[in-house]
């Protein structure tokens, strides 16, 4: 019997080994188009690995342009996105998940409601706001209106719904005051959730677009998949340093990704209670 | 005391600085040219503040139009002849004539065409920077080899069939090499329209022509070289291959393309290319003249600056900065009054050969005339290729299609010239 | 707890005040826009709005365009096949590698990977893969159907006409109306699985292994186990999972932008694609008209998740 369960386990591992492979080839691709002869035009049949490797398309990304701020730029969006999220959107989805108060389920369902209209109509209006504040071209524009995150607040309300409330509720016997009860321990205990909350938060911040390029003018200040665009022309593209400076920008996502998996981990230990 | 006197006197002297804000798109390259540009015009004007905003060409139109619905658009503005009516009918521009007048600003050595595709209404509201046209590449190798001297500059549309067909060729009775390549893009069989006598609209934007006889026939016969001669490509021998790719790796001997080709020719092209008019039809050889140029926003608070920012930027001087990087056709070319001074400005527009022929991207634009754009041009457009979109693939016929579409883009026409009688 | 009725409010605070800073002004502003022809070349003032005011006319427009009909009825079957694919197969990834395996970390960064590629990248390349004559899947389904039709031909019997397509042609993917859909559904559910798994992962994380152990010791076999145990216990990880992938999948454009643009023949038009088109993409823009799409769009997402949240009473599980 435990030969089959073997067996299987080995099968399973094998076709998610499969899975992951194909996963992989268009990364793949991206970085072997960066070590391509620049220039190259984007043919069929595809080239799987250049001849030769042209290391000028990455010396071209970091020196011809300020990629090392635009890579800071999209650092800073990201991680300020992220923190706005772990901390107001974890405060407001445990409001919801912990408190009895009027008004709560249709505030909850306003605030889930904002999630279903598309943000392409928004932009102007928000463009406009933002213009009226003097916070054009600035960090307050590209983070702040992050503040409010319905997504968050969604995602952390079901993972402190599903919380057994046993040490909660010992800690408020203990005369703990409500702050306490959050920080110390229902927040810890939600460590996968944020993980995860952070992973999707922060991806998202790093590969924003339209709402950076409309809300930026200097080249100073634009995060870097605005920044990369000066390599996209009317009549061409240069794929080959694009596909660098691309290549260079999945390394914090991917860094984020290995980190979260941690605290998946660390959930797994935290969440079995006894009693 | 002087020092904080003269302290003041400069603090005062840049707060009294006038400030402009100057948007256009341009990769990298043009970046530079742009800093290089404003650096002279400062030097001139140092009591204007230039604030240059690079926009992706990909959302260009995006943040200009983000920018006027928040009250604040840049005081010029780079905008190509297809968007400019769009702008120009809806009032949000400033118009130039005033300023060319009191100034007697030079516009003689303009391309008549190019100038004529930045007025509405008889007014003058932009001045070009740049044109693009469109000319036949031709591999000099495969002509050679299939025994074809350099076409003539006047040759005629069977001439150029007959060219096609003989750099088509076989081998184990499939194609492997054609005469010409396949480009679906509106652009690109534009010509064939035009030199056929045809056209898209009336000249005031009534009436649809597209479908009208001798604009059929120009595309029936663009149609034929790849369904009836066979000496373009089908969309299945070309198996996802680019046009331009096919061309580039001498799968093709021709192509009917534009100068912003030769860049990646000189560097990857593994034959020796050059460049020939568009061949004649009955109404002799038309390619489109279409370029961007600048604009000023209605909304300026500083017309006077934004003027001699704008006339800098589309003088002779500028644009040879422009011309330098290799990017561009200039709007100005040979000035009848200064013969030889223009010669000089135009010296930085020839590359060193290939291709031989560089002076047809100039000599084409006297004939040449801008795409027949109005304030629905992309919408009208869409509907078009919609119904092209089996023809080119041999699934419709033609006639039928182009029949089918009319009432819809007929439709946009009478709405627009209502439009238009309102304003 | 309800003692503490001060402290809601401020858990909710900054969440609150961001959402009346920087969300319901511009969304109230596009309600309004839906009412109004706008194409952004004049500023957003009162004056223009009141100048340009055309009451329902934009939604009257939407029930006439056909355009917008076949956008409609692509993303509901977009949605109804793309959703359901996504969530199975994340599950199933997500059971997959909720083991302590050496490199299990790596193996699920691996499927988080397309996230992180640039969807220009993802596009293009699918655009490959999907081509008819010289991609790889189509390769794949030809050989498969020639091996097909050799077997009917030795058994002596004619091979049904369509293997016989399949082995010489095979379907024409992304330029075919018929079957585009299909390669971009195929695209997108590739690409968005990993994040769909990374969520179950949380969930099943959450899951006290007492309750497993509980069953095994009744004596259920593993498929019991999952379906007795896990799945009620997933149930809300299930819901939310399907809700954001419902959301998202309403909006998902990226892709489909840079695979077909819409085409061929509007086979492949999305709402938020059509929708991105008014708002940004043919000049002079359309804002008022793609401000009354996407209220629409608002309010088909927000029936099916009333529906959800109906439904979720009967059979998500909830602690009580």
């Amino acid at each position: 019997m435990k030969l089959l369960a073997r067996l299987w386990d080995g099968v399973v591992f094998l076709l998610l080994l499969l899975g992951g492979i194909t996963m992989l080839v268009p990364f793949f691709w991206m970085v072997s188009t960066s070590l391509k002869a620049p220039g190259a035009v984007f043919d069929l049949p595809v080239e799987v690995w250049p001849k030769e490797l042209h290391f000028e398309n990455y010396q071209r990304v970091l020196t011809s342009v300020p990629f090392a701020r635009w890579y800071l730029n999209s650092l800073i969006v990201a991680l300020g996105l992220t923190f706005l999220n772990l901390t107001s959107g974890a405060m407001a989805g445990y409001a919801f998940a912990r408190f009895r108060f009027r008004g709560q389920g249709a505030l909850f369902l306003l605030f889930l409601a904002t999630l279903m209209i598309p943000v392409h109509v928004l932009i102007i209006p928000l463009f406009i706001l933002m213009r009226n504040l003097g916070w054009v071209d600035t960090y307050y524009a590209l983070i702040l209106p992050g503040l409010f995150d319905a997504f968050a607040i969604f995602l952390m309300r079901q993972h402190f719904l599903q919380l057994p409330r046993e040490l909660e509720e010992a800690a408020i016997v203990d005369g703990a005051t409500p702050w306490q009860v959050y920080w110390r321990i229902a927040l810890p205990l939600a460590a996968p959730a944020l993980a995860t909350l952070g992973t999707f938060t922060f991806l998202a911040g790093w590969n924003s677009f339209l709402w950076p390029l409309i809300v930026t003018n200097s080249l100073e200040m634009r995060p870097l998949t605005v920044g990369l665009a000066v390599f996209q022309g009317q009549f061409s593209t240069e794929w080959t340093v694009l596909m660098a400076g691309l290549t260079l920008g999945t390394v914090p996502p991917i860094l984020v990704f290995l980190l979260a998996q941690r605290y998946f981990i660390q959930g797994l230990t935290l969440g079995s209670l006894k009693g | 005391m002087r020092k904080v006197l003269v302290a003041l006197l400069a603090v005062l002297g840049l707060a009294s600085a006038q400030k402009l804000v100057l948007a256009s798109w341009g990769t990298q390259e043009e970046i530079q040219a742009y800093q290089q540009v404003l650096r002279v015009f400062q030097e001139r004007n140092p009591g204007i503040q230039v604030e240059y905003i690079n926009i992706p060409s990909s959302e260009y139109l995006a943040k200009i139009t983000a920018m006027m619905a928040a009250g604040t658009p840049p005081d010029v503005f780079f905008i190509n002849n297809i968007d400019f009516p769009g702008l120009a009918s809806r009032r949000v521009l400033r118009p130039l004539d005033p300023f060319i007048q009191r100034d007697k600003y030079p516009t003689g050595d303009i391309f008549p065409g190019i100038l004529k595709a930045f007025q509405w209404g008889g007014v003058q509201y932009g001045l070009p920077r740049d044109v693009s046209n469109l000319v036949v590449f031709y591999n000099r190798n495969l002509l050679r080899k299939a025994g074809l001297p350099d076409p003539k500059p006047d040759w005629t549309w069977d001439d150029f069939l007959r060219y096609a067909k003989a750099l088509t060729v076989e081998k184990d009775g499939k194609r492997v090499q054609w005469g010409v390549s396949f480009q679906t893009f509106y652009l690109f069989w534009q010509p064939w329209v035009w030199s056929a006598g045809g056209r898209f609209y009336s000249p005031d934007h009534s009436k649809f022509l597209l479908n009208s006889p001798p604009s059929v026939e120009g595309l029936r016969f663009y149609l034929d070289l790849r369904y009836k001669h066979r000496v373009a490509p089908t969309p299945e021998e070309a198996q996802d291959r680019g046009p331009f790719t096919m061309f580039l790796n001498g799968q093709t001997g021709m192509i009917v393309d534009g100068r912003w080709r030769v860049p990646t020719l000189k560097a990857r092209a593994k034959f020796d290319f050059d460049v020939v008019p568009f061949p004649r039809g009955k109404a002799g050889s038309i390619v489109d003249i279409d370029g961007s140029g600048w604009v000023m926003a209605a909304g300026t608070r500083n017309p006077e600056a934004a003027w001699k920012l704008l006339s800098f930027l589309a003088g002779p001087e500028a644009i040879r900065i422009f011309t330098k990087t290799g990017l561009i056709i200039p709007a100005r070319g040979v000035d009848v009054k200064n013969v030889e001074k223009s010669i000089q400005n135009l010296k930085d527009f020839f590359v060193p050969p290939p291709p031989k022929s560089q002076h047809f991207f100039l000599t084409v634009n006297k004939t040449a005339r801008p795409t027949e754009t109005f304030e629905r041009w992309n919408e009208a457009l869409q509907l078009i290729n919609k119904a092209l979109e089996p023809v080119w693939q041999g699934k419709a016929d033609l006639k039928a299609a182009l029949d089918g579409v009319a009432p819809q883009v007929q439709k946009i026409l009478d709405e627009v010239q209502a439009e238009r009688k309102k304003r | 707890m309800r003692v503490y009725a001060r402290f809601p409010l401020l858990f909710l605070l900054p969440s609150l005040a961001g959402f009346l800073a920087f969300n319901l002004g511009p969304i109230l502003t596009s309600l309004v826009l839906s009412f109004v022809e706008y194409d952004g070349l004049r500023p957003l003032t009162l004056e223009t709005i009141r100048e340009n005011w055309v009451g329902l006319a934009n939604y009257r427009r939407l029930l006439e365009d056909p355009v917008f009909h076949k956008a409609f009825w692509n993303t509901l079957f977009y949605v109804g096949v793309a959703v359901p694919l996504e969530i199975v197969l994340a599950l199933l990834l997500a059971l997959g590698l909720n083991r302590p395996w050496r490199g299990v970390k790596v193996l699920r960064t691996l499927y988080l990977l397309p996230t992180v590629t640039s969807v220009v990248a993802v596009g293009l390349l699918w655009r490959w893969v999907l081509n008819p004559t010289v991609g790889p899947v189509n390769l794949f389904l030809r050989f498969i159907g020639e091996k097909l039709v050799a077997l009917w031909q030795a058994f002596g019997a004619a091979p049904p006409p369509g293997l016989v397509w399949l082995a010489k042609e095979g379907p024409g993917w992304l330029s075919d109306p018929n079957w585009a859909m299909w390669g971009v559904i195929l695209a997108s559910v590739w690409a968005g699985v990993g994040l769909r798994m990374l969520i179950f992962l949380a969930g099943l994380q959450n899951i006290n292994k007492e309750y497993l152990e509980a069953a095994s010791l009744d004596g259920a076999n593993a498929l019991q186990r999952f379906f007795y145990v896990v799945l009620p216990l997933l149930s809300p990880t299930v819901f939310l999972n399907t809700l954001l992938a419902m959301i998202g999948s309403f909006q998902v454009f990226g892709l489909i932008y840079t695979m077909t643009g819409g085409g061929p023949l509007d086979s492949t038009n999305v709402l938020m694609l059509y929708l991105y088109r008014k708002a940004f993409g043919t000049f002079p823009f359309e804002m008022g008209y793609a401000s009354a799409i996407a209220w629409v769009l608002f309010l088909i997402l927000f029936a099916l998740t009333y529906l959800q949240w109906v439904l979720r009473r009967r059979w998500v599980l909830e602690e009580t």
